[in-house]
């Protein structure tokens, strides 16, 4: 070992940082997690990409995917090695934040439209989601702001100026495109570093408020989200993406048709590989299947909190544990849509849902959790950072 | 160094009570995800658990189409297993309209090939979609309404997305105006796209296409890129099942054919339809959302079931014999139409059942102008398919007539059989007779003669005598005994029952004239098939054998001889002395014994006036001939029924020449070794029709008849265009046929080889003809002679053969 131990840049890093190896549990589940999604979103999107495809073949999706995850992998790989408290930088991250505002107002100008909102950005041949980006920038910057700003504890003027008006602007930028689902997902994990840093509660009861009457607006000026909520309640009839699903997943019984067997892929639930892929799971793999992935989602974040909770930073701590919750309520609005308990909104079943930024963003995030696995354990690295002590 | 580790101190003391803080809240909220999980998983257990097989059938309908797999037509063969009618495959165009990239080329090309009629292809191809088409998503539901407004019928609203019916549309550029200003990101071209926007699912042009020109009509429709499919301007091939009639128009009335949707509409294969049919297999189909099947998820739940073979006691000889032999009457005697039924005597069976003019098998909807030439007073005015119906429907079984004299020998056999005359009693003839004021006059001055030569005589005062010798009551019983009033039950469509009613007066006392009518065959009405079967029992020694069709070669089927419990009428002395009376019908007729020859025949002639508007018509006969051979152990019995021969032939000059012709014949085929003229052998194979038909099919026919042949492929295409061998002509073995090819189009259009058509009378020289597209002029009557142009010249379609006939 100990002759090859200068071979490579990222080996260097890890002797001279002292890591250790990442949580194998959660590597494990994780990967498990990508390669089923992949799978499914092949099983999901060969159909229509056979049927749509100038070429005939139905690998178009697929491989799409298929280069998205591994670019993530290698996201993942080299992000484990990044010390996470580097993140750490107020000014960095504000001038982030800033960015992705900027970009979250342009998109809104000079975006692709899709089905009448216009989230997208082209730069040339990529097209990217600000608005996913904003998950990341905001959790970031929110998780800096409560570990390096004190202030913000014990003024509500201060919480109000450094930690709300951030998390209001980009809701607000992200719900003008309109992208209601993602307003709510940069809302939730920004919402969660503040909750979890443990900020008194009473900072927040005004601005439930205020949430709730944002809300409240945002149906005022797009009343077709109404028509959703209600039918959801019996009014108006339901929506044919919902009873698509609800098809599809009961279709499925308890062990599923089998993989590739699913028959709603077949154009009766449009861009099915996207934020309907529970439906196909649900189809083929049955009620088996969608509980084993509840299960391993919850696995994920189970471990995923742990490894936030060993970290010796308040920084680390409120990162990791609102990336995990941040996980769980995307999993949870996907799945309550897709079985119709929740109106329809767009949100994706992470690591799972076909598309290329949500993925990418994913993996960077978790790629924070990563490092502070394999960072080394409290009682040792006290030890080790006294002897360096010493030897100065 | 010394900063941080105090930093760390800080946050260490202060850490203890807001780390737990910071844990009581991330353990909150991972409560309140446990509470969602548990609710998501009550609704999957619900759904697909408890609600599962129900959404599963819906989806089952929302992907699966049922279409039932045509199962194979059983054949239908004669008793010396001659195919007669079978299975052939074919094509079904169908055109699916949102597909189409060139309309004009596909109406034109369709109506062409098809022969259909370029409006109606183009309505079909012009054909909007009847389901709804999303217009636009995310519209507010006052725009909803305004859209709703404007076509109320065509454009819908709900749950913020605009549908489009747009068969239902009836201004689609107003409406496509209105949308494209109210949305500002969709163009008025745009608008009217989805306004009009064509119907995605297959309509049916032409089902049972021939396979060649379905695929010529595929591969010209075809536009191909770098070798791929690019499209098919619409068309669409699906598998179909034909019938092919070996012969066409032979045994047309007996056979029958199917309708398009492969189901017997005449004849046996309309009786024993479900026999034939098999079962038809299931197969799931599998649709997208767009409604485009997927091939490779078709799936044959069940295997179709091929129909059972279907044996048929005619022969095919004997049937051509029977035709032939009634064509020569009818153009002899410029008759409306004729019907033969040959009989075996012992057993009831139908060796042939034969009547012209008939029809095209091949072609069943195409009216025989013969045929609606001799019948247009009852056929004016009335609709096609009304003619149609006339012409299927069987005169075998339900041409209903008097028959006049050939109801002698069940009159004096009654009365034999009672003892109520003896034949050797004396009955006087003075050329007429008078019943109750009413004088009914003989052909000819008799004078004294015996019961039996009444008969044979056919003495109308003679058998008036007799059958008032014998008791009403018993006469009846006779009567009805021989079949009379009721059904054969023979396995044919459309038998009628004739009429044989009671003529009592009121009180007990019986009109004397009605009854007396009866003895001579008038004032009751009868079937050629029920006064075939009982005047067969009256020579078949008393047993009356129910007439069949079908042969008892089939297992496990229900024939009419099957519910056969022979019941004896008369005796056997009785019937012995009645085929002695009418042996001497044709021996002492000088034409008929000319014609009868060396043959032992028995027979009995009958000339009856038809009954018109409730009056006997003076112009108008039915002329018929029993007969049957040999005479003393009768083997086969024929009736010929000729329908208003004209220039007032009776039964002996028109039907009987044609029955005695059939007889001789069918006993030389029968029975070679006797004393035969006719080369004709049970293993005899009669050529078929195979022009018109593709090469594979033509060649799996000759092949299945054991016909050499060679085809000349010198003319492009696959279709046979003409053969060498004359159809319905008998082969011998050392010919080789000849098939020419050509293609579907040289068959309709272009040249034609003119046919031999030396011997052939008028009609089956005219059937020969324009079945090759020719017309033919006539000159004389009786048998071809001449021709001008000669065989084997080839001339256009449409052109005139003159062929000069000739009495033999």
């Amino acid at each position: 070992m100990r002759s090859r131990h200068n071979r490579g840049i990222l080996d260097q890093v890890k002797r001279k940082q002292n890591l250790g190896p990442t949580d194998r549990p959660f590597t494990i589940a994780l990967i498990v997690l990508t390669l089923f999604g992949l799978l499914m979103v092949f099983s999901a999107s060969m159909y229509t990409s056979a049927v749509k495809s100038s070429t005939g073949s139905g690998y178009t999706q697929f491989a799409k995917q298929a280069f998205f995850v591994v670019l993530g992998l290698i996201i993942l790989y080299i992000g484990s090695f990044v010390d996470y408290r580097k993140y750490k930088n107020y000014k960095v991250a504000l001038f982030f934040l800033v960015i992705t505002a900027i970009l979250l107002g342009l998109v809104k100008v000079a975006g692709a439209e899709v089905n009448g909102a216009k989230r997208w950005l082209s730069l040339g041949p990529v097209t990217f989601q600000p608005s996913e980006f904003a998950k990341l920038t905001g959790i970031i910057f929110a998780s800096t702001v409560v570990s390096e700003r004190k202030e913000v504890y014990h003024s509500f003027l201060k919480f109000s100026l450094h930690c709300v008006l951030p998390m209001l602007g980009l809701c607000f930028l992200a719900a003008i495109e309109p992208s209601l689902s993602a307003a709510m997902a940069i809302g939730f994990g920004m919402l969660c570093v503040y909750f979890f840093s443990g900020i008194d509660f009473k900072f927040f009861i005004p601005y439930l408020a205020i949430i709730i009457l944002a809300v409240a607006v945002s149906l005022k000026m797009q009343p077709w989200r109404i028509d959703r909520i209600l039918a959801l309640f019996g009014k108006g009839g339901k929506d044919y993406q919902i009873r698509q699903s609800i098809l599809a997943i009961g279709s499925g019984g308890i062990f599923g048709r089998g993989l590739g067997n699913g028959k709603q892929k077949m154009l009766f639930l449009p861009e099915l590989q996207n934020d309907f892929i529970f439906a196909n799971i649900g189809e083929e793999c049955g009620l088996v299947g969608c509980v084993l992935l509840l299960l391993l989602y919850a696995f994920i974040i189970h471990r995923g909190i742990k490894i936030a909770k060993s970290s010796d930073t308040k920084f680390g701590y409120v990162y990791g544990c609102s990336v995990m919750a941040l996980l769980g309520f995307q999993v949870i609005v996907n799945v309550a849509v897709a079985t119709s308990i929740f109106p329809v909104t767009g949100m994706a079943l992470p690591f799972v849902s076909a598309g290329g930024t949500s993925m990418l963003i994913l993996f960077f995030m978790v790629s924070l959790i990563f490092n502070m696995s394999r960072q080394p354990k409290k009682k040792r690295r006290q030890k080790r950072s006294e002897k360096e002590e010493n030897k100065s | 160094m010394k900063t941080s580790k105090q930093h760390k101190k800080t946050t260490d003391r202060q850490g203890a009570s807001m780390r737990r803080r910071q844990n009581k809240r991330v353990a909150f909220v991972l409560v309140v995800f446990a509470i969602f999980a548990a609710v998501i998983v009550g609704k999957l257990v619900y759904l697909q658990v408890i609600d599962s097989s129900d959404q599963y059938a819906r989806q089952v309908d929302q992907v699966v189409d049922q279409v039932q797999v045509q199962a194979a037509r059983g054949n239908i063969y004669d008793r010396n297993m001659n195919i007669l009618a079978q299975n052939s495959t074919a094509k079904a165009i169908y055109i699916i309209p949102a597909e189409i990239t060139d309309e004009e080329k596909l109406v034109k090309t369709l109506s062409s090939q098809l022969g259909l009629k370029e409006e109606d292809i183009r309505k079909k191809a012009e054909k909007l979609e009847n389901d709804y088409v999303t217009v636009k998503d995310n519209v507010t539901a006052s725009q909803g309404r305004r859209a709703h407004a404007i076509e109320p019928e065509g454009l819908k609203y709900k749950d913020g997305t605009l549908y489009a019916y747009p068969d239902k549309i009836k201004d689609p550029k107003k409406a496509a105006r209105l949308l494209a200003s109210m949305f500002d990101n969709m163009s008025y071209k745009t608008a009217l796209g989805y306004l009009t926007e064509k119907e995605n699912s297959a309509l049916l042009i032409k089902s049972q296409v021939d396979n060649s020109l379905a695929n010529k009509i595929l591969k010209e429709m075809t536009v191909k890129k770098n070798g791929t499919v690019q499209s098919t301007n619409g068309v669409e091939l699906i598998d179909d099942n034909r019938r092919y009639y070996t012969n066409g128009n032979f045994a047309s009335y007996l056979l029958g054919f199917t309708n398009q949707n492969y189901q017997g509409v005449t004849g046996v294969e309309s009786t024993y339809n479900k026999w034939l049919s098999g079962q038809n297999g299931l197969a799931y189909l599998q649709k997208d959302a767009s409604g485009n099947t997927l091939p490779s998820l078709t799936k044959v739940v069940k295997q179709p079931k091929k129909g059972k073979n279907l044996i048929l006691t005619i022969d095919s000889n004997i049937q051509i014999i029977a035709e032939k032999a009634l064509n020569e009457s009818i153009s002899q005697w410029k008759a409306k139409r004729g019907t033969a039924i040959v009989m075996n005597v012992k057993t009831g069976e139908i060796l042939a059942m034969a009547t012209k003019p008939d029809y095209n098998l091949n072609d069943p909807y195409t009216l025989n102008k013969t045929y609606y030439k001799n019948y247009k007073d009852q056929l004016k005015g009335h609709s096609n398919s009304y003619k149609l119906n006339q012409m299927w429907s069987n005169p075998a079984v339900s041409f209903t007539y008097e028959p006049g004299s050939t109801f002698k020998p069940i009159t004096a056999s009654s009365a034999f059989e009672e003892g109520a005359i003896s034949p050797s009693d004396k009955v006087v003839c003075n050329g007429s007779i008078n019943i109750d004021g009413v004088t009914v006059n003989c052909t000819a001055v008799h004078g004294v003669q015996t019961a039996a030569d009444a008969v044979s005589n056919s003495c109308n005062p003679g058998l008036v005598q007799i059958i008032q010798k014998l008791d009403p009551t018993l006469f009846y019983r006779y009567a009805y005994d021989y079949g009379f009033g009721k059904t054969t039950g023979i396995e044919l469509p459309g038998e009628e029952a004739g009429v044989m009613t009671r003529v009592f007066k009121s009180g007990n006392k019986i009109n004397l004239l009605d009854y007396s009518n009866l003895s001579f065959g008038q004032g009751l009405m009868t079937t050629p098939i029920q006064l075939l079967s009982a005047l067969n029992s009256v020579i078949n020694n008393g047993y009356y054998m129910r007439p069949t069709v079908i042969s008892s070669k089939n297992k496990n089927i229900t024939s009419n001889a099957s519910k056969n419990s022979s019941k004896q009428i008369i005796s056997k002395a009785t019937s012995k002395e009645m085929r002695k009376i009418m042996q001497k019908v044709v021996t002492n007729n000088p034409e008929l014994a000319q014609l009868a020859g060396n043959y032992s025949i028995g027979g009995k002639t009958g000339t009856a006036q038809k009954v018109e508007n409730g009056e006997y018509s003076h112009t108008k006969y039915v002329t018929s001939f029993f007969g049957f051979t040999p005479v003393n152990k009768p083997k086969y019995a024929v009736l010929v029924v000729i329908d208003e021969a004209q220039n007032g032939a009776y039964g002996a000059q028109s039907a009987a020449p044609a029955a005695i012709k059939i007889l001789q014949q069918t006993s030389d085929y029968m029975n070679p070794s006797g004393q035969s003229t006719s080369k004709m052998s049970k293993n005899t194979v009669i050529v078929p029709d195979v022009t018109g038909q593709e090469v594979d099919f033509a060649e799996q026919i000759l092949k299945e008849k054991g016909i050499s042949y060679k085809v000349d492929k010198s003319g492009k295409g696959n279709v046979v265009v003409s053969q060498s061998l004359k159809a319905k002509s008998t082969y011998k073995r050392k010919d080789t046929m000849v098939l020419k090819t050509g293609t579907r189009s040289e068959s309709t259009s272009t040249k034609v080889s003119v046919p031999d058509l030396s011997g052939m009378n008028i009609q089956e020289a005219n059937e020969m003809l324009s079945g090759l597209g020719l017309k033919m002029k006539v000159k004389g009557s009786g048998f071809a002679v001449k021709q001008n142009p000669s065989a084997g010249q080839k001339v256009k379609r449409q052109s005139v053969v003159t062929v000069t006939f000739k009495q033999k």
